[in-house]
């Protein structure tokens, strides 16, 4: 059965191309664009994995995680989040949140395919 | 010079000063005169008993032989040979009666003379016998030899006169001159005498009154004054030498004085020129310095909180707290600085403490020095670059990104013909992307390096606002720009490349703060001496804060919902110094939730500067 994964960027021409590299890879993905889309997908169907971008409209990466942090304090899927910046200064936030992982850009899919597939089948 | 020196002497000899040496004199004279009269009178009255006894004693002697006119011839020229005598006055002889037998007398004497009361005696009498002329001193007796029939001889002396004549002031003269000038001659050694007192008497005055300095006194003198002036020449010396020492240690005062003053006034402005605030408080907490910028900082005076404990006064209870703190950790080191609000409210504080010790015994802390900053600027500009670094991170990353996912998608997905377009595509937008964003950095650096230079072409506004719209990515976007121009308005001298980065720009932010479904106008218009541009929207707008440092570079709005728009903070700043370039104005005027207007303004006539500045 394969596993189900929510996609969270605004961008679209970056969603479509991780959403086709990731389905190939066996990935039942669903694509939102933007963090509130996001949160209420969460909310109706927890999925196996949450791969999200930071900067989006309406509600950010940010904000999406420390929202699931509120609502979702047991949750049991990890998140990814998809990140252009290195400093620490832009991670501070991401202490409070368990389960957290960074996918820093540019992504190799094949090396998140790997990461995805031993995490979550084992 | 010499002579009026003299007749200066002379004067002073004379001077009314010197009246009572001449006084003296002339007491002394007088007294002198009146012995000299005194024993005048005595000798002449002695020589007159003498001449007297001389006389009666001749007379005495003389035979009367019998009641014979005759016989009294002898007595008669014996008595006028005695008128040779300026003191004889008469003489005569007399019978027993009275009646005068003979009568020798000076012219002066021609009255009756009086009679003898008591011709009874045997020998010499006298007696005083006043007369019109001036008393007389009278002497009688009987003539022996006629016991029968007495006859009685009278004669008088001029009594010795009291008073001067001419013969005793001659005398007098002679023996007053001498000691009249004796007076000037004794001023005269006097002051002789006492010329070098005076002289070292006129140099001590100048002295005194600060007309020449304290010297040896050069006076040629001999035995005691000699020996006085040596003395006085080594107290001289002795005072001098008092003199230069208290002299020099004067100076070293006054230098030492002024130099401290001039310290003290020095670190005085110094601290009340540091840029921040500084406390100085003793082991007690009491304040012993504060410098302007805390006065303005708490509203207070120096005065109303030297000498007072800090808590009579501070109501801001964080700085407060934080030197409490300073005494109870006994503090001995320098504190990190500890961030709190400013007392405005608005700002925020760095504030430090560290320990002050005297320089003489380092190990005594005598209290604390307190550094206010405000730093609200640093964290605004810290702030500022984190963000920037961020944006910037994302701007670079997020095409890099795409590009590299797609170009991993060929990998497998290469043979899907659809695929391949959408790859072409996505990688030329996203280079785009990339190329604008480096553009715009390396505008800015130029422009801040001030290398750049102008491409000045003479331009309508309206076709660089259709020329940046048209390479906006989206169709709707480019629907939503509405350009109101009059195809009159004069064509400006612009760099036209440059310019369209900033209205470009301009265009971007209202299209991005904006809602999708709403416009964003461009309106050009002339005036007499300017052209000016607006881009306006109806956006979320712009705080007043946010305004201030809009135009800063790498600054952000502090809008949570402007900062889920991307961004990298540039774009308005290099907006501004293009701008600027073409000596032109960028304002902003807008208001939160209903929109912004940025307006460039160009001046006609002064065009563009051809050079960069």
């Amino acid at each position: 059965m394969s596993l189900r994964l929510i996609l969270a960027d605004d961008e679209a021409p970056t969603a479509r191309v991780m959403s086709l590299a990731l389905a190939k890879q066996g990935f039942d993905v669903e694509v939102c664009h933007d963090g509130a889309q996001a949160l209420k997908a969460i909310l109706e169907n927890p999925p196996d994995v949450l791969v999200t971008d930071i900067e989006m409209p309406v509600m950010t990466g940010q904000e999406l995680c420390e929202e699931l942090q509120k609502l979702m304090p047991d949750r049991t899927f990890p998140v990814y989040v998809i990140t252009g910046v290195t400093d620490l200064v832009h991670r501070k936030w991401t202490r409070e949140i368990r389960d957290l992982h960074f996918l820093e850009k540019p992504v190799s899919i094949r090396r998140l395919a790997q990461e995805l597939e031993q995490r979550l089948r084992t | 010079m010499q002579s009026t020196g003299r007749f200066a002497a002379l004067k002073r000899i004379f001077s009314p000063d010197h009246s009572l040496p001449y006084l003296g004199a002339v007491v002394v004279m007088g007294l002198v005169s009146v012995l000299y009269v005194y024993f005048q009178q005595q000798s002449s009255q002695a020589q007159v008993q003498q001449q007297a006894v001389a006389l009666a004693r001749l007379v005495s002697e003389y035979k009367v032989a019998a009641d014979d006119g005759q016989d009294f011839g002898n007595l008669e020229r014996l008595f006028e040979h005695q008128l040779m005598n300026v003191a004889f006055a008469y003489g005569l002889v007399e019978d027993a009666t009275g009646q005068p037998r003979t009568r020798t007398a000076t012219r002066s004497l021609s009255g009756s003379l009086p009679a003898l009361a008591d011709a009874d005696g045997n020998w010499l009498q006298s007696r005083t016998v006043a007369l019109p002329a001036g008393d007389v001193l009278e002497f009688y007796g009987p003539i022996k030899g006629n016991a029968d029939s007495p006859h009685y001889y009278r004669f008088a002396y001029h009594q010795p006169k009291f008073g001067l004549n001419t013969e005793d002031l001659r005398v007098g003269a002679t023996l007053g001159l001498p000691i009249f000038l004796l007076v000037p001659i004794f001023l005269l050694l006097h002051a002789r005498m006492a010329r070098p007192l005076k002289d070292i008497g006129n140099r001590l005055a100048e002295v005194i009154e600060g007309k020449t300095r304290l010297q040896h006194v050069e006076i040629a003198a001999n035995g005691e004054l000699a020996e006085f002036i040596a003395q006085f020449n080594g107290f001289v010396d002795k005072v001098q030498g008092r003199i230069s020492s208290a002299d020099r240690m004067n100076r070293k005062l006054i230098t030492s004085e002024k130099f401290l003053s001039y310290r003290a006034e020095r670190f005085e402005s110094i601290l009340q020129t540091v840029p921040d605030g500084i406390l100085i408080v003793d082991e007690d907490l009491k304040v012993v310095f504060i410098n302007q910028h805390v006065e303005s900082m708490f509203d207070i005076g120096v005065d109303q909180v030297l000498s007072s404990p800090l808590a009579a006064w501070c109501t801001h209870q964080p700085l407060l707290d934080f030197v409490i703190e300073l005494r109870s950790s006994g503090q001995t080191s320098a504190n990190k600085v500890v961030q709190m609000p400013h007392p405005d409210g608005r700002h925020t504080l760095g504030v430090s403490a560290h320990p002050l010790f005297f320089s003489r015994s380092p190990g005594s802390h005598t209290g604390s020095l307190v550094l206010l900053r405000d730093v609200s600027e640093e964290i605004a500009a810290r702030q500022s670059r984190v963000d920037f670094v961020g944006a910037l991170s994302h701007e670079i990353k997020a095409p890099l990104n795409t590009i590299g996912l797609y170009a991993q998608m060929l990998e497998t997905n290469g043979e899907d013909g659809e695929f391949r377009i959408e790859t072409h595509n996505v990688i030329t937008r996203e280079v785009e992307r990339l190329t604008r964003l480096v553009h715009n950095l390396l505008s800015i650096t130029q422009i801040e390096m001030g290398t750049f230079e102008l491409d000045a072409q003479r331009v309508h506004l309206v076709d660089v606002v259709r020329d940046c719209v048209s390479v906006l990515d989206h169709g709707e976007d480019q629907a939503r720009i509405k350009v109101q121009a009059s195809d009159k308005i004069t064509p400006v001298q612009v760099d036209k490349e440059l310019l369209r980065v900033a209205i470009s720009n301009l265009l971007t932010n209202a299209l991005k703060y904006s809602d999708e479904s709403l416009p964003v106008m461009v309106e050009i218009e002339e005036s007499d001496d300017a052209i000016s541009l607006a881009v306006t929207d109806q956006g979320m707008g712009i705080s007043a804060d946010d305004q201030a440092r809009i135009f800063e570079k790498f600054n952000r709005s502090s809008n949570p919902e402007a900062k889920k728009k991307a961004g990298h903070g540039l774009g308005l700043s290099i907006a501004s110094e293009i701008v600027k370039l073409h000596h032109g104005t960028l304002t902003v005027d807008s208001e939160i939730g209903k929109g912004s207007r940025f307006t460039i303004e160009l001046w006609k006539r002064t065009g563009i500067a051809q050079r960069s500045i």
